[in-house]
Order: structure tokens, then C-alpha cells, then sequence
């Protein structure tokens, strides 16, 4: 697949940053997002930002934006710090960000979503025609020229709604612009566009800040790289002065240690799932084939929005039925709920812990009896003895700390609520387990217990499939290790060990090189 | 049947369904009643639509910024009694005494606005402990009718200009200045985005906490007006009056197609909605439905109304 080259007109630019972010730091509860980062924005170029998921880049663009609030460290304007108490402050002073999920109001017409709240006026009403007149030309220079301001934006593709996006961001004049991830929900033709877009308006002499997971993307603009990780600074670098391979390895970093728990369990090839030519909407026509073992741990790596999660949903019953072949035990599956899935053996634990793993306000014991209410039960009555009898054995099994298991779950730490999520599952005995970003917001010893419980998990017969965007984690726990990106399954890496610098080149670009 | 569906929904959401009711029920009416169309009755169905017609305008304002107000029955109560016991028939007060009632009606909606924008209430919960409030405050003003409303001011809510009744003029004098105020300035536009979506508004740069504020404040001065003229048109201070003045203003609000989440909808839909309801009791009055009977009905036909214009998708 050959891309038309974007043409630079400069890769001058001056030295003075029209916007700075000075070691900034930023905490969430015991996470640290960000870990005194300094990034420069040059007027006329275009600065890639790069890392992982999780590594800060979204942090760093809240506090640029004026959404975030640095912990400690400041924002530089032209030299000078500036408080930035909110968007509209960062827009004051030409800050402007163009954010990875669309903030268009559908029902609002182009016109006026391109031009809220700075409308030009006559006489204190809005002047449509005037109005119309500039967003015309804010399209044309985006090379939207063919949407009509006046249609309201929810009738739009998302590709032109992207374009709005950025006519929008446009249109307050900003001197610095950033963009998050601007391609991700973009085709190829259409990134294309964007992509000669953003290389112009840095020759124009704005200054340009860009994060993209899309490696090939950024060598084709960007004039500087800085690679983050674990929310700190690995370095910042003229492109002309690295190589892809030298960002891809700074951006995984950590070497992989040998601190992951062995597997003891023999390796079997008896087939819990068996997934043929699986389609999630919108890939077709290539449909994802896997099979997870008894007994072993399928990693699935891959960015966020790759799939993974979705692939996890439907088989957990989430996400309606599907089109292709999924066997269970030798019978086909096709589950039409958790419920459904969850009485099959199939069960799943969410990314999103605080919203559907476990439920913060109840106690660990009602959060753990749950999914097992029925066994529970006596003609629909709960036995609570029973109910905390089994949240016992399961704290108790666990070594979950906490000291009375009636104790809301949002008393206890990530790594403790995470187990209780995967505990309330365990107690219904599943055939296969799926976990989703398991290890997010949890601390590093309560980390190597959950390694080491799903590796006996593992070793007393459960399949499991681990999403996880930390690839050591993946890799150091896995025996096989499927990728995804952009809803495809693109690559299977079956023998340890594994190499993360190539899964990473897998995950990020169009092709395999 | 999907297709029908969609295409409801479309008509529902620019509020066009709607006056496809009204029209409906006006014919209906027609033919059922020789007195439908007399001016006597329109003239009567324009003074009862009136104090609906405001107190809709102003709920209107504020479910736009996700912010639906519960007490604007209790603020129209306050305000009528206010009216009718410090006028107390008297021609010279008139002008001073509805200055000062607007002005109790705008602290009233400060004092909402305050509690949803700076404490971060859950407007249900604001509203309703403003409610609870000002129902006391009305009982311990006054539990008799009190005051008096001059005569030539009330007959002037009976009178026409150029064969329209005075009300009706009223009403769509602020029902033009409205849809200006929403569709032709900044502000109105921040509202709509404030309702839509309050971080994506942030975003913008748009004051989400001064728009919200602002229309509250809008909420309650509606809702004031409306307990004025509902004095106005009684000639004294009923503590019985606005009764359930606060579904009523929903509900034309969200049959005329407004979002009860915010950020959807057009005044002229919700002009519709009041249509709809006044029109609706008036027929039945002039058709002899029994009273107790008619809450009834309204209460159905509001349930069906409302299952088929509120949105849920987004």
C-alpha cells in the first residue's frame, strides 16, 4: 500500500516554544500520571508525542488544554507561566486541542458547532450570513468544502465529522494546536487528508503538538518525537535523529523480567474455545480464528480501540450475537447475554472495574454472592449466612485485606476490589476465563499476587484470555500471545519467548515491515 | 413499523408532531361543540393558556441546561398571593407591587441556581426543597383568599386587540423573543451546548456555570409572571392557585418535542405542547366531560404523550 508523500514546506521554525509544559506532575490516588514531564511546542513544527497506553499522554494534553490541573510544575505561553483554570483560559491564549472522542453536538447545524460561542455579531444577534460565510471557508481549508454548514453534524460520517472537528479548533485561531489521536476513527484516504492538513497549518507557523499510537503516521509530519512511559520523560528528539525501531523500543522500555510465575500445569491441547472466522462489525471481510487451550494463558496484546475489548464483550454475550463460528466444549456457543455466557462457563472481567466489575457501594460479601444468588437462594430467599460464609472462603483464598467482609468494596484498594471482580466469578467455576486490562490502577505487589493467582488458576485446568495493554505483563505471563488492530487479528506468536519490541511493531503499524 | 417509528421520532423531535394534535383536537372539537369557535371561548382559552404558556416558557429554559425546575408551581403561588395581597385593589400599586414580585421571583431562581451550580445539588433535589419551602412561606402568608386585583386590570386579560386576545398577544410577543433569545444570540447557543453536553461545552470555552445560573433564573421569572397573571385573571389571592402548575410546564414542554436530558428542542414546539393542553381541557369543558373524569383522561393521554415524544437515545 503506497501513501502520496505530504510535502514539507518547513522544518524551520524558531526556538522559542509558543507553549511549554515545565515538569508537570500529576497524581491520581496513588497512580502517578504524570512524573515531571517537559515538553516544548515550536511555532512551525510538528511534535509527535508517543507511548503507550497509560504512559501520560492524555494527562498531558488535559493540562495543556486547560482541563487538568497540574499537581505540581507550569504551563508556559510564550515564556511565561500561566495559570490555566479552565478551556476557556487555554483558548484565551491560543491554546487549542482537538480531542480523541468527538465534542460536536449532533443536533446543532455545522455552522453552529463550528462557530459556538464566538459567533460574529450585529447588533447583539448572531449574523447568520456572515456566520456561514466563514465556516464555508474554515471547511474549505480542512478540505471539507462539500459539507453544508447548515446540516446538522449527527447526519455527518465520522470522517467529516472530524473535519468539523478540526474547523472548529480552526476558527478560535489558535497559535498551538494539539491533536489526540485525530486518525483513530479516520480511513486511510480520509487520515490522508488530515494528516497533509496538520503538516500545512505547521508550515503556516502554528505550532503543532500531535499523539498518535500510528508510528507510520508521525514519520510522515512530525519534526520532533518525545516518547513517554509510565508517565515519565524517556527522551525528546528531532525526527531526523532516530529510527522507528529505536521509538518502538523506548516506548515498551522495561526490559521483560523474569519475574513472572512459572507454569507448572502440562501443557495440553485439549480446545476449551474455538473461535473460526469470527466478524466484528465493521472488519469485514476478515474474521479473527483462535483457539484457547485448557490450562494455558492466551494473551491478547494490541492498542486501545484494536478490538480486544470488543472481542471480549461478544464472547461474553455483551454485544448481541455475531457473525462466524464459536465451539465451547465441542458445542457450538453463541451467548445471548452475560447471564447466557456466564452459565456456560464463560466468564468475564471487565475493563472498567469501578463501573461493571464490582459494585463500590456494596459490601465484598454481597459483591462476591452476586452472580451465585441462585445457589444461594432458599424459595428466593438470600441465605446472608451462606453469602458470607462463601465471601470468606473467598477473601480467605485470595488474601483479599480486608477486615470484615460486609466492608463496601470502595474501602479497599484497586488491587483488593480486583480481586474481589475475578473472586465472584471464580465461586461459579468457569471453563473459561476472559480478563480485560486486569492490572489497570493497581499496585505493583498487589500485581505479582494477581500474576501468580492466574497462573495457578491456569495450572488447575481454567483457560484464559488476558487483554492487557502492558505488554511485559502480557508477555511475561502468556504462553501464546495473539495481537490485534483495527478489529483484525494480525499476528500469532506461539513459542516464549516473545519479543516485544515486534509484538509493539505489530500493534502500531499498517504492515508488518 | 422501524420506518414509522424513525419518522415519529423526527416529527417529535422539531415538534411538529404536535401541532398535528392540536389540530386534530381543534377540529374535533369543531364539529362536537357550536361554541368551540365563538370568540368568547377563544378569548377564555387564551386567558387559561396564558399562565400555562409561561410557566412552560420558563421550564423550558431550564430543562434545556439539564436543569428541570420543580418549583414552579410553588414560585407562581407565592407570587400570585404576593400580587393579589400587596395590590389589594388598589390601581396605583400595580406597577411597583409586579416589579417587586419579579424581583422576589429572580432571587427565587438565584437561590436554585446557586444550590445546582455552586453546591452541586441534583436540580430535582434543589427544586424540590425550594418547593417545600415556598409552599410553607405561601401557607403562612395567607390560607384565605387574600387581597384584591383592580377591575379594569383584570378586564384587560379579557379585551382584544385587533380580534386577538390580549393573552394571546402577550404570549407570542415572548414566545418571538425567546426563540431570538435561543437561536440568534451567543447566549442561547451556549445554552443549547451547555444541555447537550457539559464537558464538550466546557470545552468550547463556554461558561457552563453563568449559562445554567442564567437560565434558571429565566425559569423562575417565567414562573412569577405566571402566578401574576394568574392573579391578574382571578382578581384575588387564591392559596389553592398553580396547583400542580410544575407537571403541567413539563409535560407541554416535552410534548412539544424538548429533551428532557437537555440540549434539544425549539420554542415553537413547546408553544405547540401548551396548545395542546389547554386546548385539550377547554374541549372537554365545553363538551360536558365530568371533571373528576377529566384528570383522568389528561393523565392518560399525558403518559402516552410522553412515551412517545421523550427521547432516550443519546
Amino acid at each position: 500500500m503506497s501513501r502520496p508523500d505530504i510535502v514539507r514546506a518547513s522544518s524551520g521554525g524558531h526556538d522559542r516554544p509558543v507553549v511549554a509544559a515545565r515538569a508537570v506532575t500529576k497524581r491520581y490516588g496513588g497512580i502517578t500520571a504524570l512524573d515531571g514531564v517537559t515538553v516544548e511546542l515550536l511555532a512551525g513544527r510538528v511534535h509527535a508525542i508517543v507511548g503507550e497506553n497509560g504512559a501520560g499522554k492524555s494527562t498531558l494534553t488535559g493540562i495543556l488544554g486547560g482541563v487538568i490541573r497540574p499537581d505540581s510544575g507550569t504551563v508556559e505561553i510564550d515564556g511565561r507561566p500561566i495559570e490555566l483554570a479552565d478551556p476557556a483560559a487555554a483558548l484565551d491564549h491560543g491554546i487549542a486541542v482537538v480531542y480523541q472522542e468527538l465534542s460536536l453536538f449532533g443536533a446543532m447545524s455545522v455552522a453552529d458547532n463550528v462557530m459556538l460561542g464566538i459567533q460574529p455579531r450585529r447588533g447583539g444577534l448572531i449574523d447568520r450570513k456572515k456566520q456561514r460565510a466563514q465556516v464555508e471557508e474554515l471547511l474549505r481549508r480542512v478540505g471539507g468544502g462539500g459539507i453544508d454548514p447548515d446540516e446538522p453534524t449527527e447526519n455527518l460520517t465520522v470522517a467529516r465529522q472530524q473535519l468539523v472537528e478540526v474547523a472548529k479548533v480552526l476558527a478560535r485561531r489558535p497559535t498551538a494546536i494539539i491533536f489526540d489521536e485525530p486518525t483513530a476513527v479516520l480511513p486511510s484516504e480520509e487520515s490522508d487528508t488530515l494528516l497533509a492538513l496538520v503538516r500545512s497549518l505547521a508550515d503556516e507557523g502554528v505550532a503543532v503538538g500531535y499523539i498518535s499510537h500510528r508510528l507510520s503516521e508521525l514519520t510522515r509530519i512530525a519534526d520532533d518525537v518525545t516518547v513517554l512511559r509510565d508517565g515519565k520523560l524517556v527522551w525528546a528528539k528531532p525526527l531526523a535523529d532516530v529510527t522507528v525501531p529505536e521509538i518502538v523500543s523506548a516506548m515498551v522500555g522495561r526490559a521483560v523480567e523474569d519475574a513472572f510465575p512459572e507454569r507448572t500445569g502440562e501443557a495440553t491441547e485439549e480446545p476449551v474455545l474455538e473461535v473460526r472466522n469470527l466478524l466484528l462489525p465493521g472488519t469485514e471481510p476478515d474474521g479473527i480464528s483462535f483457539t484457547c487451550r485448557r490450562g494455558e494463558i492466551l494473551g491478547v496484546a494490541g492498542l486501545v480501540g484494536s478490538g480486544r475489548s470488543r472481542l471480549a464483550r461478544y464472547l461474553f454475550g455483551m454485544e448481541g450475537s455475531y457473525r462466524g463460528e464459536v465451539v465451547l466444549d465441542g458445542r457450538p456457543y453463541q451467548p445471548r447475554s452475560p447471564r447466557h455466557a456466564a452459565r456456560s462457563g464463560v466468564m468475564l472481567v471487565p475493563e472498567d472495574r469501578k463501573r461493571s466489575g464490582v459494585i463500590l457501594d456494596l459490601g465484598a460479601d454481597r459483591n462476591i454472592g452476586l452472580p451465585s444468588l441462585e445457589a444461594l437462594s432458599n424459595l428466593g430467599f438470600v441465605d446472608r449466612a451462606r453469602e458470607r460464609q462463601l465471601a470468606s472462603e473467598v477473601v480467605s483464598d485470595l488474601a483479599v485485606r480486608i477486615s470484615d467482609v460486609t466492608d463496601p468494596v470502595s474501602s479497599l484498594s484497586g488491587g483488593n476490589q480486583q480481586k474481589i471482580a475475578l473472586g465472584k466469578w471464580l465461586v461459579r467455576k468457569p471453563r473459561l476465563l476472559i480478563l480485560d486490562e486486569p492490572l489497570r490502577g493497581i499496585d505493583v505487589n498487589a500485581k505479582s499476587e494477581i500474576h501468580r493467582m492466574l497462573r495457578r488458576l491456569a495450572d488447575e485446568g481454567l483457560a484464559i484470555i488476558l487483554i492487557s495493554s502492558e505488554l511485559p505483563e502480557v508477555l511475561g505471563l502468556s504462553d501464546r500471545v495473539l495481537v490485534m488492530r483495527d478489529g483484525k487479528l494480525v499476528a500469532t506468536f506461539d513459542e516464549k519467548p516473545f519479543s516485544p519490541d515486534e509484538i509493539m511493531a505489530v500493534a502500531t503499524m499498517e504492515a508488518t515491515p | 413499523m422501524n420506518g414509522v417509528r424513525v419518522t415519529l421520532r423526527q416529527a417529535s423531535d422539531r415538534g411538529v408532531l404536535v401541532w398535528l394534535l392540536v389540530a386534530l383536537l381543534a377540529i374535533q372539537a369543531t364539529f362536537m361543540s357550536e361554541f368551540f369557535l365563538t370568540g368568547r371561548n377563544l378569548s377564555n382559552l387564551a386567558g387559561q393558556l396564558l399562565p400555562t404558556g409561561l410557566a412552560a416558557l420558563g421550564q423550558m429554559a431550564a430543562i434545556l441546561v439539564g436543569a428541570i425546575d420543580l418549583s414552579v408551581g410553588a414560585t407562581a403561588r407565592l407570587a400570585a398571593l404576593l400580587t393579589a395581597g400587596l395590590i389589594d385593589d388598589d390601581p396605583s400599586r400595580v406597577l411597583w407591587v409586579l416589579v417587586v414580585v419579579l424581583a422576589i421571583s429572580a432571587v427565587i431562581g438565584l437561590a436554585n441556581g446557586l444550590m445546582v451550580v455552586k453546591a452541586d445539588f441534583n436540580p430535582l433535589i434543589a427544586t424540590l426543597i425550594t418547593y417545600t419551602v415556598l409552599r410553607g412561606v405561601a401557607l403562612v402568608y395567607t390560607q384565605e383568599p387574600i387581597g384584591g386585583i383592580p377591575f379594569e386590570v383584570t378586564e384587560f386579560l379579557y379585551k382584544n386587540l385587533l380580534g386577538i386576545p390580549y393573552p394571546a398577544w402577550i404570549f407570542l410577543v415572548l414566545v418571538v423573543a425567546m426563540s431570538v433569545m435561543l437561536d440568534r444570540t451567543r447566549f442561547g447557543r451556549n445554552a443549547y451546548a451547555v444541555g447537550g453536553d457539559e464537558d464538550v461545552a466546557r470545552r468550547a470555552g463556554v461558561a457552563v456555570g453563568s449559562v445554567r445560573l442564567a437560565m434558571m433564573v429565566l425559569c423562575s421569572v417565567f414562573a412569577g409572571l405566571a402566578g401574576v397573571v394568574l392573579a391578574f385573571r382571578q382578581g384575588i389571592g387564591d392559596p389553592r392557585v398553580a396547583e400542580g402548575l410544575e407537571l403541567t410546564s413539563i409535560v407541554a414542554v416535552v410534548i412539544g418535542g424538548v429533551s428532557i436530558f437537555g440540549g434539544r428542542g425549539n420554542v415553537w414546539g413547546v408553544l405547540g405542547g401548551v396548545l395542546f393542553l389547554s386546548v385539550l381541557r377547554n374541549a372537554m369543558n365545553l363538551q360536558g366531560v365530568d371533571p373528576l373524569f377529566q384528570g383522568v383522561v389528561t393523565g392518560i393521554l399525558i403518559i402516552v404523550a410522553v412515551v412517545v415524544f421523550s427521547r432516550r437515545d443519546r
